[in-house]
């Protein structure tokens, strides 16, 4: 069930999406030992932020909706957390954010000498002013974020693409022609809910990201997408709660897949989808994931 | 598992009941918490205020629960003056509940901590367990359940302390609990209150060689086991707890009682 991605190496294809249960070190830890192939942190920008008000989640017929507002303790403080841990070789991706180019450089600065995989860059929060699709929706900014990453790390870059966008696939070219050594696709999609009794937005920020099942199918059509066009490795996110969810997106040319609302099932959901991934695999005489990737074109 | 059936559900204030100078009940119709089991909660919506945490501190077949807070913040501000008609939001009941077995129990509560206490104790003694209950405020006025409680476990098994010796005994529910260990063979420690005090009970209850569980309290987003905002260790307190027994605190003890984290995820002191 190995797998490779861009030279980071994974114990198996599925890991923790970013922003679930991953702000703290020892959480990260104990989704890697439930069984996660790799785990990526809640996003880190420069300064610490506690978010929105609740409620910042709030569960639809469709999946559930969330302005949590990026609330993180900071990098330096994360970094200390990072620190912790050093030694132990722990599949750690980190998820980070900022308004531009500096900004996500003075984080790359500030995290850079740690131990972990590679950088995740959340170009895609769709609910937050100044950062995520308000600049990663702009070729120009996101080459210019990539830049400014690429040039003061020698650990892989991955970017994580909205599908808030018709524009995706050119933002996705553009990271990877500034220096990216693969794509993320997706994260939440742009949503809200209106609670009728009261008449009140749901979310105390109105607006928040639809994730889980109803996004599934968008983010197959990404993925077949960029791998068609791009030559860079994918990242599989959206929807993914059992197997059939995860071979779905492997086929479409993800060579790993991240798995986040789902947690709602508790952490024995890494087991769950690699057993079945596993039968899968078994039953059709694959050797390795690797061997699945894309194979959804072949038609 | 569905995550649809984590929709809010919107219900409407029964009653208010002032149970002391700083603490009120807040009464609503809920089925689904007709099933909740004692020490799980609720996630209450304010409209247009906050959605956070409550124990719940009564329930019944017929789905009349109650809430008890403290104003503390914008959405306990609003939800102790609810009044009958208002209208509030309901998720759960969530988390991991209290052991309720049959055992020689000591329950603990510390000001709104006693809130879970009152269902637990009837609990107990449907299971059959002999069953103690020391009452903490820090004065008399401060004191909650004292009447409710002292009728579902009779008088004589109610120890009430007060901080300022106003009224019971002088000083703090920790006084109290090693010697009501030890006289009454008590072999199960329940609390819920300043964690302070909960932090000494653990130790208290780990030298005395009986069990221990404590309903803690964290900064809680989304009470589904997704946003990891209350994370102690690496429990969960929403799905893992909030209720913690022995031995998943004694994994924590560089947290519990000292360190709880901010909404950002900073560490703050308690």
């Amino acid at each position: 069930m190995r797998v490779s991605v861009a030279g980071m190496k994974f114990e198996n294809p599925i890991l923790l999406a970013s922003g679930i249960a991953g702000v703290t070190v020892k959480t990260l830890t104990r989704a890697i030992e439930s069984g996660a192939g790799g785990v990526v942190s809640k996003s880190i920008g420069l300064e610490p932020r506690e978010g929105y008000r609740n409620p910042t989640l709030v569960a639809t017929d469709s999946g559930l909706l969330n302005a949590v507002g990026l609330s993180n303790p900071g990098a330096h403080a994360f970094s200390e957390e990072l620190a912790a841990v050093k030694g132990r070789r722990l599949p750690i991706v980190v998820s980070i954010f900022g308004g531009g180019p500096v900004e996500f450089g003075r984080v790359v600065e500030i995290l850079d000498r740690n131990e972990f995989l590679a950088y995740e860059l959340n170009l895609s929060c769709p609910h937050v002013e100044g950062v995520g699709t308000e600049i990663g929706h702009d070729p120009e900014v996101v080459a210019a974020v990539v830049k400014a990453v690429r040039s003061r790390t020698q650990k892989p870059v991955f970017v994580k693409l909205s599908a808030n966008t018709h524009r995706t696939l050119e933002v996705a070219r553009a990271a990877v022609g500034s220096g990216a050594n693969g794509i993320t696709a997706i994260n939440s999609m742009g949503a809200m809910a209106i609670e009728v009794e009261t008449g009140r937005p749901s979310l105390a920020h109105k607006y928040g990201g639809l994730s889980g099942p109803g996004i599934r199918p968008i983010a197959v059509a990404r993925i077949y997408e960029l791998y068609e066009n791009l030559k860079v490795p994918i990242i599989g996110c959206g929807g993914v709660s059992t197997w059939e969810h995860a071979v779905e997106l492997i086929l479409a040319g993800a060579s790993a897949v991240e798995v986040g609302t789902a947690l709602y099932e508790g952490y024995g959901v890494f087991n769950k989808i690699n057993r079945g991934v596993e039968q899968y695999m078994k039953r059709k005489k694959y050797r390795r994931v690797q061997e699945m990737v894309g194979l959804g074109h072949k038609f | 598992m569905d995550i649809s059936s984590e929709r809010t559900r919107i219900r409407r204030v029964i009653r208010n009941v002032k149970e002391n100078r700083s603490i009120t009940s807040v009464y609503f119709k809920d089925e689904e918490c007709s099933s909740a089991k004692p020490g799980q909660f609720v996630m209450l919506w304010e409209p247009g205020f906050d959605e956070f945490p409550m124990s719940l501190s009564n329930y019944d077949e017929q789905g009349v629960c109650s809430v008890t807070a403290k104003p503390w913040g914008p959405g306990s501000n609003e939800l102790v003056r609810a009044k009958r008609g208002d209208v509030i939001g309901i998720r759960g009941p969530y988390g991991h509940p209290f052991t309720v077995e049959r055992c020689s129990a000591l329950l603990v509560g510390g000001g709104t901590g006693l809130a879970p206490m009152l269902p637990l104790a009837r609990a107990l003694l449907r299971a059959g367990s002999k069953v103690a209950v020391v009452i903490g405020g820090r004065t008399k006025a401060d004191l909650l359940f004292e009447k409710p409680l002292q009728r579902a476990v009779r008088r004589k098994n109610v120890f009430l302390t007060t901080d300022d010796g106003s009224y019971g005994h002088a000083g703090f529910p920790t006084d109290l609990a090693e010697g009501l260990i030890a006289e009454r063979k008590v072999t199960r420690v329940y609390t819920c209150g300043p964690e302070v005090m909960m932090r000494k009970l653990y130790e208290i209850s780990v030298r005395a060689g009986v069990d221990f569980e404590a309903s803690l309290e964290r900064s809680m987003k989304c009470g589904i086991g997704i946003c990891g905002s209350c994370s102690i260790g690496k429990n969960l307190l929403c799905r893992d707890g909030a209720v913690l027994d022995a031995d998943a605190l004694k994994e924590a003890l560089d947290e519990f009682g000292l360190l709880q984290r901010d909404p950002s995820g900073r560490y703050i002191r308690i």
